[in-house]
Order: C-alpha cells, then structure tokens, then sequence
C-alpha cells in the first residue's frame, strides 16, 4: 500500500475555494507553505530508518506480549476446564461400580426369591409324606394332647374328653353331659 | 548503512517512505509545539512508529499521524490524570506558536490571535496545514459539519476583523 490518502485527494471544489479565500483574508499566499525540504536530507533518512527498525521490534515485541498475555489469560479457565473434567471423569467411574453394584444386589435377590418360590411348593408334599410316616391312629384312640386335657388348636376351653366304647345300640342322640369341677 | 528493503504500511518502498517521512516529519514536529509540548521531536516519531506499528492500514494516514501527535502533546503536558486543560492553555502562551509563526507574516500572527482557540485550531489546520475537512474531524475527533461550522465562524470573524480595521488591503 502507498501513501494514499483519499481524504485529501478527493477534496471537493467548494473546499478548496474556501481554503483560498481563507488564505486571502488571511495574507498567506494561496500556494501551501514550503514546510519541507525537496529532497530528505541524509539525517532524516537515517532517522525514518530507525524509526522503521523501532516499528518492526515492537511490532514484533507486541505479537509476543499479545500471545503471552492470551496464554496467561486462557490457563485459569483450561485449569478449571481440566479439574471439572477429571472430578466428573471420577464421579462417572463411582455411579458405574455403585451401579454394578446394585445390579449384583438384585440378581442376588432374585436368585433367593426364585430359591423361596421353588421351596414353597414342596411343603405340602412334605406334609403329606410325614402324615403318611406317622401312619394312621388306632380306632378309638385320640391324640395324647387332647388326653391331658391340653388346649386345642383352635383356643377352644379344655374339656375332659372320656373315650368309651360304642355299643352296638349306640344312638347320637342319647347321651348324657357330664359336668366336671 | 543498507537501506531497508521490506515494505511497511501505509509508506510504500523505502523510497517513498523517505520521501513522504521527510514531508510530514516537520510540519509533524512544528504541530506538536504548536500544543506546546517540551519534546515534540520525540511526539513526532513516535507518531510515526505507532503508525507503522500498526498491522491494518489506515483510512487516512495524515489524519491518523496528525491526531496521534496532538493526543500525546496533550498528554505530555497533563502533569496528572484526568486533569483537563483549555485549548487557550495549551495554543497560547507558550514557546510553540512562535516557531511555526515564523512562516507567516506578524500581520496573519495577529489575526490568527484574535480567533477563539478552538476556531484558530480548525483554522490552522484546514489554511496552513493544508488539511481537509474530512481529515481534521478524525484528528480533532469531532464531526465533519462541526469542523465546516468553525471553519465558516473562524471566516465570519476574520471578515469583521478586516471591515473593522478597514484592513482589506490584505486581500489586494
């Protein structure tokens, strides 16, 4: 890019009459004043010179400082990114052993409930199997319970029970109570 | 010593860059101590290496350079922060006028005087600097019809000014 500058290039007219007549009121010849020399002399040659070297260094020093200063800026919140990161990597490992934990738990559980279910329907079996053992009792013989006068199962109020032999004529309906004190 | 051959923006080759640095250099300086400022051979280049330091062009470098060299005369004479200054300080008294002053006549001296700071300022820029108007708003950071209002005001005083002293001989 050269030393183009279009604000002063595309000056309209009207600006430049009004220069003019402000130079005439004002005594100053209407060519602009001879600030400079034609041709830059050696030393101010050699001062752009350096003055360009000292543009470039700190152009270059600035990059640096801007890169740096970015880097200084992004570590908190990268450090802060990096402990999230890890403490959810490490709550993620903790929820999945508590959940295989709980998955081990309730195949446990249902290994015993099906062990419960396939003992339940076994009892009755087992009851009638020992009924059987014990075999059947002797005509007119009760239980040794019910002779001792024990309670029955049922909580009905003891009762002295006399076992007798039928006779032949034995009739349901005639008998006589027999009260105990 | 060898020339620098690397193109820097906005100036071009080395060439140019010598050419365009020894043009605005001066006017540059006598700018800075127009405000008064104690190094303005120091304002000036520094104007000029923040320029180049900068990594995207410019609209108008002029401007840029012009309000680069005001901002820091103003801040090298603000002794504290924030502590504002009136043109009127700044512009005059001061050891700076006296040196661009000597391209002018003690009659145009005079009148440029008798101007409100503010409208000396727009008008030096826009007759003597040989600046327009678009390129004083950026330096002066001001709209452009603000700067073709005193620049109309600055013309309306001189008027009196002449009319009053009957010194319209001036414009013969």
């Amino acid at each position: 890019m050269s030393w183009h500058d279009p604000a002063r290039s595309s000056e309209p007219e009207s600006e430049t009459a009004l220069r003019n007549e402000l130079r005439g009121l004002l005594g100053i010849p209407a060519q602009p004043l001879n600030y400079f020399e034609n041709d830059p002399s050696p030393e101010l040659i050699l001062l752009a010179d350096d003055l360009r070297r000292e543009a470039q260094r700190r152009k270059h020093t600035a990059r640096r400082q801007s890169s740096w200063l970015l880097l200084a800026a992004a570590l908190p919140f990268t450090l802060a990114l990096a402990g999230v990161g890890v403490w959810g990597i490490a709550q993620k490992h903790k929820a999945d052993r508590l959940t295989a934990a709980v998955v081990h738990q309730e195949a446990e559980i249902q290994q015993l409930a099906a062990a419960q279910q396939h003992q339940v329907p076994q009892s009755p079996a087992a009851d009638a199997q020992q009924l059987r053992v014990q075999g059947p009792q002797p005509k007119g013989q009760q239980p040794r319970a019910l002779l001792m006068g024990q309670a029955s199962p049922k909580g009905r109020p003891k009762e002295l029970v006399i076992p007798v032999q039928r006779s032949p004529d034995f009739n349901p309906n005639n008998n006589e109570s027999v009260k105990t004190h | 010593m060898e020339p620098l051959k690397t193109p820097l923006v906005p100036f071009g080759d080395s060439h140019e860059f010598h050419d365009i640095f020894a043009s605005l250099y001066p006017r540059l300086v006598s700018y800075a101590r127009r405000y008064g400022a104690t190094y303005p051979e120091d304002i000036a280049q520094e104007a000029f290496v923040i320029l180049m330091q900068r990594d995207s062009p410019v609209d108008h470098p002029t401007a840029y350079l012009y309000g680069t060299v005001r901002t820091l005369s103003l801040t090298e004479r603000r002794p504290l922060k924030n502590q504002s200054i009136s043109l009127e300080a700044v512009v005059e008294p001061g050891k700076g006028p006296d040196a661009d002053d000597d391209l002018l006549s003690q009659e145009v001296r005079e009148r440029m005087k008798a101007l409100s700071p503010t409208f000396r300022e727009t008008l030096w820029l826009f007759v003597v600097e040989d600046l327009s108007i678009r390129q004083i708003s950026e330096i002066l950071d001001i709209p452009e019809a603000t700067v073709k209002t005193r620049i109309h005001r600055a013309k309306a005083h001189l008027r009196n000014q002449l009319n009053s002293s009957g010194g319209l001989h001036v414009l013969a």
